[in-house]
């Protein structure tokens, strides 16, 4: 039997295997969130609300039917609270936190349901709510292109809002006819020119912009009152807002945005989930399903133009949905390369075990129990290809936990082509 | 590009009127901005503005400063923009802007008015 689960921890490193000139920002965010972990289901996309209002919109629309609540089927949300409300904070203060501003500023709320089916009753399924924390302890370092991508981005708004400031200006004049206008904008056009005469790169773009927005609006139209030239001043600025468009600030912005994940050196991130089960589908009647707290300490490196990246995992799982309930601790490690479009990985994870086979009530009334200890492991091997920005072809192979599992089966085998609506989604079949 | 337009009151009655008035702006919630305006001698201020000396508060009583400042969102958080004013280190709440997409523009025009 061929079941899709997560890979949470490997996919929460999933990201840094591309190459990040190929991808967008919304590739490199990690299609896993402690609370799809530890309810191990994948979900085709996890809602990141950026605002209370859009949080709102989001719990109102999936968790309200009518007057009741309801419990959506595979929905991941996650949220960042230190967020919500405006924050006096440069560019540069986000890139580059200290230990402490990194844990304000990633800490991360999430939730996710799911269902799966009753180890005692295949035809039955069983409701799952999972919740999650976590942050960035350690953000790692950024690369030097970051003040590359920093400087392409702030040089082209150097070019659009002096220009903004000239028409905006106009508009608290008074102008007598056309001539007045042109006169007024050449010689506000000229001083800013003079003041980067220095700067030929910025003449030359600055210029360009003159005749793109000015030159083509006033083009065979003459105004004859300041009404007139208010609207030919309105009009400029509405071409200036495509400029928008032709010096591709969005492209530029997300090369800046992607340095916050796109980083160097090591960097480490902490995380702790829990779950509640619904055995009868009734809210009344829930029972803790599993919970856990792991880190991922880590770090990637560039070498000969390949990226090579190390993830490190240390986690502690209490797991009550299996017939024995167990209590594991994982250490593992993941290794991966990324040259271009091509990424190879292999991770292992070494798990120990101590099952709790039975319970038993002495006459004393104290509770003693029988415990086992097991060892286990996890081998995968993965090859993923950038077919395009938005394309990605991947595969793995492995063997994954079979000690008291949920899971039926230990084969993780599963060949996945994802179109790019959410991010790249490797999903492993056991 | 998402245009925003408003005013700031700025008094300056609590200070005396020899004192220097400095200004800051700059885009908050780790956006990248670039701000412009002209001062009252007709110069004109690109970049990042820190402490721009604008004049002492008696020649600015009953003036008004038009600023330009465009807040590009690169926060993977938010696409909220914000743009803060600092006037002798007295900090002003923030005006805030939804960027239309994830790593849209917002241009900004404040009207700064002092009394």
């Amino acid at each position: 039997m061929i079941r899709l689960r997560s890979l949470g921890w490997l996919l929460a490193g999933l990201p840094l295997l591309t190459q990040a000139q190929d991808l967008r920002v919304d590739d490199l965010h990690a299609v896993s969130s402690p609370a799809t972990t530890i309810l191990g289901v994948q979900p085709a996309e996890i809602a990141r609300p950026k605002s209370y209002k859009a949080l709102e919109t989001a719990l109102l629309t999936n968790f309200s039917s009518g007057n009741t609540w309801q419990l959506p089927v595979n929905y991941a949300l996650e949220v960042t609270p230190y967020w919500f409300r405006p924050r006096d904070i440069s560019v540069q203060q986000l890139m580059t936190p200290t230990t402490g501003a990194s844990l304000k500023q990633s800490f991360s709320i999430s939730l996710a349901t799911g269902r799966r089916t009753s180890l005692l009753d295949s035809t039955r399924t069983i409701q799952q709510m999972g919740f999650g924390l976590r942050a960035t302890l350690f953000p790692g370092q950024l690369t030097d292109a970051f003040n590359t991508d920093l400087a392409a981005l702030t040089n082209r708004l150097a070019i659009i809002a002096p220009a903004r400031f000239i028409l905006e200006a106009g508009r608290n004049r008074t102008f007598a006819d056309g001539n007045a206008l042109r006169a007024y904008l050449d010689k506000e056009f000229g001083v800013v020119i003079n003041d980067f005469i220095s700067n030929k790169a910025f003449i030359r773009d600055f210029s360009q912009l003159q005749i793109d927005v000015v030159e083509s609006v006033l083009l065979g139209r003459f105004a004859t009152n300041n009404a007139q030239c208010q609207l030919l001043l309105g009009q400029m600025i509405l071409k200036l807002s495509d400029y928008e468009k032709t010096f591709k600030l969005a492209q530029l912005a997300k090369n800046v945005e992607r340095h916050y994940y796109f980083r160097k050196g090591f960097r480490m991130d902490v995380a702790a989930a829990s779950s509640v089960e619904f055995p009868t589908n009734n809210f009344d009647y829930s029972t803790l399903g599993k919970y856990g707290v792991w880190a991922t300490p880590g770090g990637s490196w560039i070498w000969n133009n390949v990226n090579l990246e190390v993830i490190g995992l240390v986690r502690y799982m209490s797991n009550q949905i299996v017939t024995d309930p167990t209590r594991n601790w994982d250490i593992g490690s993941r290794v991966a390369a990324n040259w271009r479009r091509l990424s190879l990985s292999a991770e292992y994870i070494h798990r120990f075990q101590t099952t709790t086979l039975q319970r038993v009530t002495l006459p004393s009334g104290q509770v003693d129990r029988l415990l086992r200890s097991d060892q286990d492991y996890r081998l995968a091997l993965g090859v993923e290809y950038h077919l395009s920005d938005r394309f990605v072809l991947a595969y793995a192979l492995g063997r994954n936990f079979s000690l008291n599992t949920e899971f039926k089966g230990n084969l993780i085998s599963i060949l996945s082509f994802n179109a790019g609506l959410s991010g790249p989604t490797v999903k492993i079949a056991d | 590009m998402r245009d925003y337009t408003d005013s700031l009151p700025v008094d300056l009655s609590a200070l005396p009127a020899d004192q220097p008035v400095l200004l800051t702006i700059r885009g908050g919630d780790g956006d990248v901005s670039y701000s412009v305006f002209k001062d009252f001698s007709g110069r004109y201020t690109y970049g990042n503005i820190v402490n721009y000396p604008l004049g002492h508060v008696a020649a600015l009583r009953g003036k008004s400063l038009l600023t330009v400042t465009m807040v590009t969102d690169t926060n993977p958080f938010t696409n909220r923009t914000s743009l803060w004013f600092l006037v002798n280190n007295q900090r002003f709440a923030p005006f805030t802007a939804d960027a239309e997409d994830d790593n849209g523009t917002v241009s900004y025009s404040i009207t700064l008015s002092f009394a």
